[in-house]
């Protein structure tokens, strides 16, 4: 126990409140004198840094509204339609992501590079001009993190559906509610916290990611993740990239705080006594 | 777990189902079995899209052309390229015996940390936990940055003891939360009673707690292994220069565009993850118990 906690406390805990700190000095070590000049130039570059961290957020949100609207049904199915076979569907929608993430970026690239099959597809059903292509924009992104972390929701949804008991349904229908409203007051409601749990492992991440946006995304598709990346791989300024990872950890926890909110003022009772 | 599927209630997100009264049916059983097989081929559709871009990489590694261009023509030079591609193999190597020996330590101290939080640790475990979760949720990139900074700040900078303890860190707490959650479905009784009956703590341990929870400690080994393995951001920044891991041989082939090395080595990587991957699951079906990997992974989610 000691040495765990000496172990998350230097290399998480500290590091992360260091980072506030080293956010403060002049670049580009993490030597230099607090003068908090970075802060005053990502201020100054509302349209850069501002523009990036919207994406950033805006990526992350709607990668998992995504998985949402692909992994409800899906957990449904696997929960109330398959019996024998469960784990096997299970593991087969979680097993290739058990290997490199790099390789599924990679795999995605090939797809949708120009002239690659999805493109050749959509142009043979009429949907894309030839020439046409994903790569390099930010639905390339939005695709190749939506795919990357489906799995995760897969699992947070399967879960909360599992735990819905069918005497609750019946009870419903014996009260006279039709489908829809089964779906919209009992079965839906029930699965918000598995919605949440779901949120905090998508979104985090996908809003933090940046290898993704720095194969697929191009210049259109460019994160704030990716940009941090640079300031220590490339440019050399750690106290900007230390005051950026504050911004970026900050606003993805407001994020997360405020759809939580929505939803909890969307399903009254929903979370009562929940995680 | 409840395992009533053969009357499903009907579909409550399918846009055939028209909301009728309840009550009996007359057609209900083909109307069941109609939407049994509606939510079937969901499924199928879902696991086609996870494994197209999958299955176009594995026909591609087959394909005669560098480029990746049609028509197909069938070859194997690409395996015997990657055979040869020496880069490749000796990081694939590094990738292992990093994760292996990650996992191994994350293992012996997450199930220790786990034992303490549920057995010992009184108002110390809601802070453990918050601690924990933290870990979990920090994105890695940030964590990455953080944990390079620092290391700079004291002036050690990148290097293998960095790498190590960094892949540690992010990946010991998946470990614990698996561990505890099991830990805390089990309750001291039978510990106490092998205590009564003689035995001394670490014997009583041993015997009786170490079984118990060792499928559990096993799946928290197995998610640590797969986490490090993956775990480009702490690589790409933590990492001395010259150590390349296979995720970072990746990214750099990657940046210059196609390979069909790539391809062969995506196949063989899949191909060794799905294989396993059943292996597993149809062990742990004949043993009788469930799925392990993924109820295991459902209750950290959960």
């Amino acid at each position: 126990m000691l040495p765990s906690a000496l172990l998350l406390l230097a290399l998480v805990v500290v590091p992360l409140f260091l980072l506030v700190y080293f956010g403060l000095l002049a670049g580009p070590g993490v030597d230099g004198p607090v003068t908090g000049e970075e802060w005053a130039r990502i201020a100054g570059q509302p349209d850069l840094y501002g523009r990036l961290l919207v994406r950033s957020l805006v990526l992350g949100l709607a990668a998992t509204v995504l998985t949402i609207l692909v992994a409800w049904p899906t957990a449904w199915a696997l929960s109330r339609h398959v019996r024998r076979l469960r784990s096997l569907y299970l593991a087969l929608v979680i097993i290739p992501h058990l290997t490199s993430s790099l390789l599924l970026i990679y795999a995605m690239y090939v797809l949708i590079a120009p002239g690659g099959p999805l493109m050749a597809a959509l142009t043979g059903v009429g949907l894309a001009e030839p020439g046409d292509t994903l790569l390099f924009t930010r639905w390339a992104v939005l695709l190749m993190l939506a795919y990357l972390f489906l799995p995760f929701m897969v699992m947070a949804l399967y879960a909360a559906v599992e735990r819905i008991d069918d005497t609750v349904l019946d009870a419903a229908r014996s009260l006279g509610a039709g489908a829809w409203q089964r779906f919209r007051h009992v079965v839906l409601p029930l699965t918000v916290p598995g919605m949440l749990a779901g949120l905090v492992i998508v979104f985090t991440p996908a809003a933090g990611a940046f290898v993704e946006a720095r194969i697929l995304g191009g210049t259109d598709g460019m994160m704030f993740g990716t940009l941090i990346s640079e300031q220590v791989s490339r440019v050399n300024n750690q106290p900007r990239a230390a005051a950026m990872s504050v911004i970026l950890l900050v606003a993805i926890l407001v994020l997360l705080g405020g759809v939580r909110a929505t939803l909890r003022r969307a399903f009254p009772g929903a979370l009562r006594g929940g995680r | 777990m409840a395992t009533n599927t053969a009357a499903p209630p009907e579909s409550t997100a399918a846009p055939a189902s028209s909301g009728d009264v309840g009550g009996p049916r007359p057609d209900g059983h083909g109307r069941a079995r109609r939407q049994r097989r509606g939510w079937l081929a969901w499924l199928w559709l879902v696991l086609g899209v996870v494994y197209t871009p999958v299955l176009v990489v594995m026909v591609l590694s087959f394909n005669a052309s560098r480029y990746g261009t049609l028509p197909f023509a069938f070859t194997a030079e690409w395996y015997v390229a990657l055979a040869g591609n020496d880069a490749l193999i000796s990081a694939t190597g590094r990738s292992l015996v990093l994760s292996t020996s990650v996992a191994a330590v994350a293992a012996a101290l997450g199930t220790a940390l786990a034992l303490w939080m549920v057995r010992f640790a009184r108002s110390g475990a809601t802070l453990f936990t918050a601690l924990l979760t933290t870990a979990i949720t920090i994105p890695w990139l940030i964590l990455a940055v953080a944990m390079l900074l620092v290391a700079n700040a004291v002036g050690v900078g990148r290097g293998l003891p960095l790498l190590f303890l960094g892949s540690l860190a992010v990946a010991m707490p998946y470990v614990v939360l698996v561990v505890v959650a099991r830990l805390q479905g089990l309750g001291t009784e039978l510990e106490q009673a092998a205590r009564s009956l003689g035995a001394r703590p670490l014997t009583a341990f041993r015997l009786v707690t170490l079984p118990l929870i060792g499928k559990s400690v096993l799946s928290g080994t197995l998610l640590a292994f797969i986490i490090t393995f993956n775990n480009f951001p702490i690589h790409f920044f933590l990492a001395p220069f010259g150590f390349n891991t296979l995720p970072m041989e990746i990214y750099t082939f990657v940046l210059s565009g196609y390979d069909p090395d790539i391809n062969a080595l995506a196949t063989v990587l899949i191909s060794v993850a799905v294989g396993l991957g059943l292996v597993l699951l149809a062990v742990a079906r004949r043993r009788g118990g469930d799925a392990t990997a993924t109820s295991r992974l459902q209750e950290m989610w959960g």
